[in-house]
């Protein structure tokens, strides 16, 4: 059977025309008028790339790089001076939640409103309505008129109406910050389950670890060109490396970016204490050596209703470099006593010199909610009994030959 | 039992493709495909229902009297027209009631010709006015007129139904059978209606004084209609002979004027003599009418879809 790509674009390029007064395109476009009265501003310059059914691609670049552009091509609101795409079945967007809501209206009235956009009859907005209702959480809410509704609760209403269309693929900018915690997770949840079952995604994010953790695949975009395309992982390193110089700062640490969680009330799981300890006495410790064996000791406590849980331990030296970071669902460990203590045991540290701080990540199964986030008690200390120059030792072993 | 829903068969995922390079084929080419436009129109008609109802609700929202507006306003429209145009014009004396005629006249042109003016004006501005759909919603935009100018019509249709009311209390409308051409007249009507209001929407994204030079426009096309006068007032002045062309042919030229007239011939208008038994005003053939009427709807139906079809791609950018 022949696979056809869900989505394909060619040389698609988006070149805006800006003129200082309106009326100036109406008289360029008068027969003899030679002159020319606009700028040209490109925000997209010969894209190319194709997505198979069921992958999940990740966007990334600047600010003003033309991801939202792409983003808006591809969904079909604005179209491409030059190129061709072609995108294979239903899209929906989660790029402009709830941009068609009339704030006079109800929540109700707004969802058969915003339903009819999406091309649902109105049997179909009828059976989805339930649904919407009870992923939007908005009670008794949805009777009242938008007006009274909280910036988060009409994003939660945009985002239930958006997700109930069951699309083929679903276009995402930003989306892991909606609503409250509980809120977000579900959100994560919906677009879990849309990736399991094999739809295509198209995810733009200015957080690495979500393109890394949720997209196979990346692709860069610099200044409308495409920069690089592949394997997420490679993608979102070469771009980190490359603004980490554009910027000339450290390297920030790849969890710093996972969602921000707000201040974790006790229903949600937290983490009790993080420490340093010796592994052979079980005692606090925070001094070693190079090639001593370590230990971080962390106590989790879950939430009213247990979730599987994942943890991370960062190791970022002082002046803000992450030498390394491990995580459990990385190593597939995952989860869900009402209170447990992980400890993640190292048994010759590489580490040479320096004070180091231990961020602890109470992260979700997948790693990509974060549910609270505490530095390790005490500081690492590294005292080195050799001469050796650097951050890491690392085994080696020299041997000279005569040619 | 309980109510179970099949489950949709697996359809074939619609492809949805662009291509710039054949996307901007002109007006020309679009003519044929204004066909299509139906066809749109009939697959999302839940969206048109839900934007005439928004509307609707939308402008009698927080009002105590609401939807019985819509009533009132021709009521007293009406009763104005009465009283003045009553005691004014006709052969009226002291202690007699005022004339009807010409009130009628006047009241079944203006709300026939202010449909017109409010389906335009508001289909003119109404990509404009959805600004944020058209730039964050993909969805076919060239809707959006379709709505404002049914609401134009609901309008005018209670205005006629008081009209009617009030022209057949008074003996001078005798509706018969005509009531039923009706739909015809409205469909025309409105096809006409968004002919032109496709071809002014797509000026005014480009050029926002399109809206304020269409007002003023209108205007005098009203008034050049036999809305409010007579067209045997205009006739008797400037005679054919005299002028050396054929006045009545100008009138018949224009598509108001058949609009207008067919309206009055629906309701049941018959031919008004004047107090010396001269023939005030003559309807004209009610056939005839919708045929002149119908071919100016098409041609400015298929024009005005042609024109914002082929530009409709630069809206989102514009808006």
């Amino acid at each position: 059977m022949k696979h056809e790509p869900a989505i394909q674009v060619h040389g698609l390029s988006k070149i805006y025309r800006v003129y200082d007064n309106p009326y100036h395109r109406l008289i360029e476009r008068l027969p003899g008028v030679r002159r020319k009265f606009h700028r040209e501003v490109a925000a997209l310059r010969d894209i190319d790339f194709s997505v198979e059914p069921g992958q999940c691609i990740g966007l990334i670049g600047k600010n003003g790089a033309g991801k939202s552009t792409l983003l808006k091509i591809l969904t079909g609101t604005t179209f491409p001076t030059s190129g061709r795409y072609s995108v294979r079945g239903a899209v929906a967007s989660l790029l402009e939640l709830g941009a068609g809501f009339h704030l006079d209206f109800t929540g109700r009235e707004n969802i058969f409103m915003n339903a009819a956009m999406m091309g649902f009859s109105r049997k179909e907005a009828q059976r989805k309505l339930g649904e919407i209702l009870e992923f939007s959480e908005l009670g008794a809410f949805i009777d009242a008129p938008i007006r009274t509704y909280s910036s988060g609760m009409q994003a939660r209403l945009g985002f239930s109406v958006a997700v109930a269309t069951d699309p083929d693929v679903l276009i995402i900018d930003e989306i892991l910050a909606v609503g409250d915690l509980n809120f977000q997770r579900k959100c994560v949840d919906r677009i879990w389950d849309y990736k399991k079952r094999g739809k295509t995604m198209f995810f733009c994010s200015h957080s690495l670890y979500d393109v890394r953790q949720i997209c196979e695949q990346a692709i860069w975009i610099a200044e409308g060109r495409m920069r690089m395309m592949g394997d997420s992982v490679l993608v979102t390193n070469e771009y980190a490396t490359w603004e980490s110089q554009l910027r000339d700062r450290p390297d920030q640490a790849p969890f710093e970016q996972a969602p921000k969680a707000a201040e974790a009330p006790d229903t949600q799981p937290v983490i009790l204490s993080a420490e340093l300890v010796d592994p052979r006495t079980g005692e606090l410790r925070n001094t070693f050596a190079p090639g001593d064996r370590a230990a971080v000791r962390v106590r989790v406590r879950n939430g009213r209703d247990p979730v599987r849980l994942a943890l991370a331990i960062g190791f970022m030296r002082s002046e803000g470099t992450l030498c390394f970071a491990h995580s459990t669902q990385m190593e597939g460990i995952t989860f869900d006593h009402r209170e447990c203590t992980v400890t993640l045991e190292i048994p010759s540290l590489r580490l040479l010199s320096g004070e180091f701080n231990l961020p602890v990540w109470l992260l979700d199964e997948r790693g990509v909610h974060r549910f609270h986030e505490r530095p390790v008690s005490q500081k690492l200390v590294v005292q080195n009994r050799t001469k050796d120059l650097g951050l890491f030792l690392q085994e080696h072993s020299w041997r000279v030959e005569a040619t | 039992m309980n109510h179970v829903v099949p489950p949709t068969p697996a359809a074939t995922p619609p492809l949805r493709h662009y291509d710039a390079a054949t996307a901007e084929k002109g007006v020309f080419r679009n003519l044929l495909p204004a066909a299509g436009y139906f066809r749109t129109l009939w697959d999302h008609r839940y969206l048109v229902q839900n934007f005439f109802r928004r509307e609707l609700l939308g402008r009698f929202r927080g009002s105590a009297l609401g939807m019985f507006w819509v009533l009132v306003h021709p009521m007293f429209l009406f009763a104005i027209y009465y009283l003045v145009f009553g005691l004014l014009f006709g052969n009226w004396k002291l202690g007699q009631a005022p004339d009807p005629n010409f009130a009628i006249y006047l009241f079944s042109g203006t709300i026939a010709f202010q449909a017109f003016i409010e389906g335009t004006t508001r289909a003119c501005t109404s990509i404009v006015d959805n600004g944020n759909l058209v730039k964050k919603v993909a969805f076919p935009s060239e809707l959006l007129p379709v709505h404002v100018i049914a609401i134009a019509m609901v309008v005018y249709l209670v205005g006629a139904a008081v009209c009617l009311a009030a022209g057949t209390w008074f003996g001078v409308l005798q509706p018969g059978w005509s009531l039923l051409l009706m739909p015809v007249l409205l469909a025309l009507q409105g096809l006409f209606t968004l002919g032109i209001g496709m071809l002014l929407a797509n000026f005014h994204v480009f050029a926002r004084d399109t809206s304020h030079l269409w007002g003023i426009f209108v205007t005098a096309w009203m008034f050049v209609t036999p809305v409010f006068w007579y067209p045997s007032l205009v006739t008797e002045k400037f005679r054919s002979e005299e002028l050396g062309f054929d006045l009545v042919a100008w009138f018949e030229a224009n598509p108001a004027y058949h609009m207008v007239m067919a309206h009055r011939l629906v309701l049941g208008a018959v031919e008004t003599t004047g107090p010396d038994g001269k023939v005030l005003v003559s309807f004209g053939s009610l056939g005839e009418h919708l045929w002149v009427l119908g071919c100016w709807a098409v041609i400015l139906f298929v024009l005005g879809c042609a024109t914002f079809m082929s530009r409709r791609h630069k809206f989102a950018d514009l808006v």
